[in-house]
């Protein structure tokens, strides 16, 4: 099965090249991004069924990144289209982290998951092509605020009571 | 496995929320051609979190099986606002919203709600301040001045015609 509804195919006008919503389309070049499923086919052992999912997943944070750069695509839309740039990038950031601490989970139970490695490995690919266009200091102070967020979270019961 | 581990299992596995998918993607008029990816991506979005509970739900990972659970909620968070987004200048811009993002954006709000049951509201709160005011640009972070900035910062990072 392939990708159904792609951004390029929905006649919708294309963003600018030399504008961020243009350098975010090229951020989500589905060709550049099925480049990288075929590495990490490569370097893995998946199944049929496995490599097709790894496609599917691909193509869809293709097409995430290329929505949004279409639908945010004037040269007015900038001043909103870079925290929504920032958003997306945390959401594939928490992706990524939630494969990666799977994958270790798995290894410490000796049970590995090469289907989880695959979609951790391009995960992190195309979160690198998305970091190139945020300032770093954001990506830091965004990152380090989503953690600190979030190591402030404990389970109810283990909630530390006030005495008084 | 741990309790809670076992229940989100439970609850994603059921047919509420295959039923919550179909009945989105119906409502917004997915076409036929579409609903294979809609259901393709819901069933991802599934099998990510069953993972977690296999991997993390074993007795002694509590904390880290919470925090996960909390992090998921957070990045479904962000694909929800952003589906709505992309509909909301759809709609602005072209009349109507493209039928996918709408299904998708329910599908996202399906699996929240499944995670909210075992989540502290407190802690539904902030993640969900801190979502909304980073989309919305009124973060502290992202001021409009290093806004400008940043675009000239991508400009030079992703030279016309790279």
């Amino acid at each position: 099965m392939g990708y159904l509804s792609s951004p390029r195919a929905s006649g919708l006008p294309l963003p600018q090249p030399n504008t961020l919503a243009g350098h975010l389309w090229m951020a989500g070049d589905p060709g550049v991004i099925d480049e990288m499923v075929s590495v990490a086919v490569a370097s893995l052992n998946l199944s049929e069924a496995e490599i097709e999912d790894l496609r599917l997943y691909a193509q869809e944070r293709s097409a995430a990144i290329q929505t949004l750069a279409q639908a945010l695509g004037h040269a007015e839309d900038e001043p909103e289209l870079y925290p929504t740039i920032a958003a997306l990038w945390l959401e594939l950031r928490f992706d990524w982290q939630r494969h990666n601490e799977v994958m270790n989970y798995a290894a410490t139970r000796i049970m590995p998951l090469p289907r989880v490695a695959a979609h951790g490995a391009v995960g992190s690919a195309i979160l690198a092509r998305l970091e190139d266009l945020l300032l770093p200091e954001h990506r830091d102070e965004l990152a380090g605020h989503a953690i600190r967020l979030l190591e402030a979270v404990v389970p109810p019961q283990t909630q530390l009571v006030n005495p008084s | 496995m741990i309790a809670s581990a076992v229940k989100l299992a439970a609850l994603v596995s059921g047919p509420e929320f295959a039923q919550a998918v179909l009945t989105h993607g119906a409502a917004a008029g997915v076409s036929p051609e579409e609903f294979p990816r809609l259901t393709a991506s819901a069933l991802r979005r599934r099998g990510a979190i069953l993972d977690v509970c296999n991997a993390l739900g074993a007795k002694g990972d509590e904390d880290d099986f919470y925090r996960t659970l909390a992090a998921i909620w957070l990045e479904l968070r962000f694909e929800w606002q952003r589906h709505n987004l992309v509909s909301n200048y759809g709609t602005v811009r072209h009349g109507c919203a493209a039928p996918l993002s709408l299904a998708l954006a329910g599908a996202s709000s399906a699996l929240m709600a499944q995670l909210e049951s075992l989540l502290d509201d407190t802690a539904l709160a902030r993640l969900g301040e801190f979502a909304a005011q980073l989309i919305e640009g009124t973060h502290g972070v992202l001021s409009a001045e290093a806004t400008q900035v940043s675009n000239a910062a991508a400009h030079a990072y992703f030279p016309a015609g790279s």
